[in-house]
């Protein structure tokens, strides 16, 4: 699967397509603007990463552009610009996520994943191992049993599913399950503790735990081998 | 106090101006009543010595009749020693007309009242004023109606104006003597009368220069009368209380700032070195470890400045629910307060105002975070919204220990965290920031007693959409009488508040 990374500071270009060879990636680099929307626009690429402070073409642009020619690559802005507003302006323009710098490598590894499901099939059901959600009727049962689950523990549960595989961060979960829009993240772990109740309800009684934490990354759902 | 150069003070050219019309009025009405008196004199001499003429026969064709009418008036003049007129018949060349048979010269001739005809008296009809010597004394000024005949004869009838004369010069001496005392006085009245207002005016800018410069702790002074000048010094108090409140909101925080941003730089370093001492012994990967949480610390604590500083500046306001955003907020922190345990309660009112969400939902984290931590096991948190037509008010209420009286003030100044590792740093920044984005948001934070426990009340106005046209008159007509305009929401601090309030 081939990401393209479009990022004109040679150092930084280097440090995100060593990142995400290391996850197992393909990566190509352009290093401005026309650059990255002439080879995006020539072949289909899983995910783009863009910076926004481009030579010849901003970044905004070249997605616009993009956009515009119908190439719907799922693409994550990588920008030092990091406050509220930039966001917004970067997810209303063509981005469908956004990071600031300086990024975490899992971090950027795990959008990147999350973003190139994006063109996946959303299914009525989510299985992992003897779990079983039902994404309309809201519902979860592992086991045959069903779980009882307030409705953002649900939507923690149903992120972690959909991501299935992928270790997300705290951030991650805060600004999708959560609608945290802030700059800073909350003082205390709030999101640990809202993934210990969801691991209560889910693991205990079970001999395998889905839900796993991972040291320095995240939290990640998945049925063990 | 600077001597002012008159010419540079705008209240003296303005003084001066309505002087200048007033004198420039006055001038004019005067103008006219002296040219209208001058001339309605003037017709009433006209008309004394028109009446003279008014007897005379047939017309002036009458040569004889003339004569006869004339020789009467002269007889009737000589015999009246009140008589003021003159009289004169002279003919083509200047002598005395011959009356029947009788020749007369100059000296005793019966149509003339005088000696020959006064130089200086063109021969032709019309009015004329000259002057006229009569034996001894100074001439006399007369105005006189002249006629020539069609005989060649030449006649005058006039009056001594002498009289009219004087008066007139008195009166113009007198009123341009008027006139330079009422200017002389009202340069000097102008003058005086600025001076008063000017030092008033003089004091604030003082006041304001050295406000400047030295402390902001002055403020200016306002007077006693209740007029423009003194609103004028209340708002720049009010401005004044303003920026001494931002200068020391951002002095308690610049300290803390320091604070957070030097401790893990300190461990951060003192890692590095251990590291570099001792590199690939087994502590290295968890030193590494240690030393990228200190760097997380710093970036925090960046992130938080740029959000002070972002939300000091940011403009983007809209229109949104702050219950969406308090349930929300509440709805994350819910498992942290139960796992304590803490009873956590909510209640929130529809409310709509304008601001920021990620601000907002910063601010209510940021107080519900202290509120878990600071409030002692089984303790009960309230988070409520109180909504009505012109205030909104988001409360939030512990059971814990409360802040003493005497300390609630600083408790936004100086917020000091016991440091320790891995907890999120620049969380000391946390109630800094909720006091800026509450300013931000026009809104005002009290805190009180929650009897026991703490209460903290931000409370700030509800957004209402903009009307349309139809719905403005609609509203206008239903409008109660207009008074003062409402001021502003309240400041924090209400020094000097007077009677235009």
């Amino acid at each position: 699967m081939q990401v393209l990374v479009i990022e004109d500071d040679p150092g930084t270009a280097a440090e995100i397509a060593a990142v995400l060879r290391e996850a197992g990636w393909t990566v190509d680099v352009a290093c401005d603007g026309s650059d990255g929307l002439r080879r995006a626009a020539a072949r289909p690429y899983a995910v783009l990463v863009v910076d926004r402070l481009l030579p010849v073409l901003d970044g905004l642009s070249v997605l616009r552009e993009l956009r515009t020619r119908g190439v719907l690559t799922p693409a994550l802005i990588l920008s030092a610009l990091g406050q509220p507003m930039d966001k917004v302006q970067g997810l209303t323009q063509g981005a469908d996520d956004y990071m600031a710098k300086p990024f975490a490598r899992e971090e950027l590894c795990a959008r990147v994943q999350v973003l190139s499901r994006r063109s996946l099939p959303h299914p009525e059901v989510l299985l992992i191992g003897d779990l079983e959600i039902w994404v309309k009727a809201r519902t979860a049962h592992r086991g045959g049993r069903p779980l009882d689950l307030s409705p953002k523990e649900f939507d923690l549960l149903h992120y972690l599913a959909v991501n299935k595989g992928i270790a997300v961060t705290r951030r991650m979960i805060l600004e999708h399950v959560f609608d945290w829009k802030a700059e800073t993240e909350p003082g205390t772990n709030v999101v640990d503790v809202h993934v210990h109740r969801l691991r209560g309800k889910l693991d205990k009684g079970f001999d395998r735990p889905l839900l796993m934490t991972m040291r320095g990354s995240g939290y990640l759902l998945d049925a063990p081998a | 106090m600077r001597r002012r150069d008159a010419r540079r003070s705008a209240l003296f050219r303005l003084v001066l101006g309505c002087f200048a019309f007033f004198i420039v009025s006055a001038l004019v009405i005067g103008v006219l009543l002296f040219f209208g008196f001058q001339h309605f004199v003037e017709r009433n001499s006209r008309a004394q010595i028109t009446e003279q003429l008014i007897r005379s026969v047939d017309g002036p064709a009458d040569i004889d009749a003339w004569i006869g009418e004339m020789t009467r008036h002269v007889r009737r003049a000589r015999q009246a020693p009140l008589n003021e007129f003159v009289y004169a018949l002279f003919d083509a060349q200047g002598g005395c007309p011959t009356v029947g048979d009788a020749r007369h010269d100059l000296t005793d001739c019966p149509t003339s009242t005088i000696g020959s005809w006064p130089p200086g008296v063109p021969v032709k009809t019309g009015w004329v004023r000259f002057a006229l010597s009569l034996g001894t004394g100074p001439p006399i000024r007369m105005f006189a109606w002249v006629e020539m005949l069609p005989s060649g004869h030449r006649l005058l009838v006039g009056r001594p104006v002498e009289v009219e004369g004087i008066f007139f010069d008195r009166l113009t001496g007198l009123a341009a003597l008027a006139i330079a005392i009422v200017i002389v006085c009202g340069l000097v009245g102008s003058w005086v009368v600025c001076r008063r207002l000017l030092s008033r005016i003089d004091r604030i800018n003082a006041t304001c220069r050295e406000i400047g410069v030295a402390s902001l702790e002055q403020r200016v002074a306002i007077g006693d009368q209740p007029d423009e000048l003194a609103e004028l010094a209340d708002n720049i108090n009010a401005m004044l209380d303003r920026i001494s409140d931002l200068v020391q909101t951002l002095s308690g925080f610049t300290d803390q700032v320091a604070h957070d941003l030097r401790t893990p730089l300190t461990r951060l370093r003192a890692k590095l070195e251990g590291l570099t001492a001792r590199a690939g012994s087994t502590n290295a990967v968890e030193r590494g470890r240690g030393a990228i949480e200190d760097v997380d610390a710093i970036l925090e604590t960046f992130n938080a400045l740029l959000s002070v500083a972002r939300a000091e500046s940011n403009m983007a306001f809209a229109p949104m629910s702050l219950a969406a955003i308090v349930e929300n907020v509440v709805e994350l922190y819910r498992p942290l307060a139960e796992d304590k345990p803490l009873k956590l309660r909510v209640r929130t009112a529809p409310a709509v105002i304008l601001g920021q969400k990620a601000l907002l939902t910063q601010m209510i984290a940021n107080l519900l975070d202290n509120a878990i931590k600071f409030t002692p096991v089984h303790g009960t948190i309230t988070v409520s919204i109180e909504s009505s037509a012109d205030s909104i008010r988001l409360i939030i209420a512990d059971t814990g220990p409360g802040i003493a009286a005497d300390e609630r003030s600083r408790l936004f100044e100086r917020f000091h965290r016991g440091g320790g590792v891995g907890a999120t740093a620049g969380h000391g920044l946390g109630l800094h920031l909720v006091r800026i984005i509450a300013k931000r948001h026009r809104m005002t934070i009290a805190i009180e007693d929650n009897a026991p426990g703490l209460r903290i009340v931000i409370e700030g106005h509800p957004w209402s959409p903009p009307v349309t046209a139809a719905e403005g008159e609609r509203r206008a007509r239903h409008r109660p009488a207009p008074g003062w305009s409402s001021a502003q929401p309240a400041s924090e601090s209400a020094r000097n508040r007077r009677w235009w309030r």
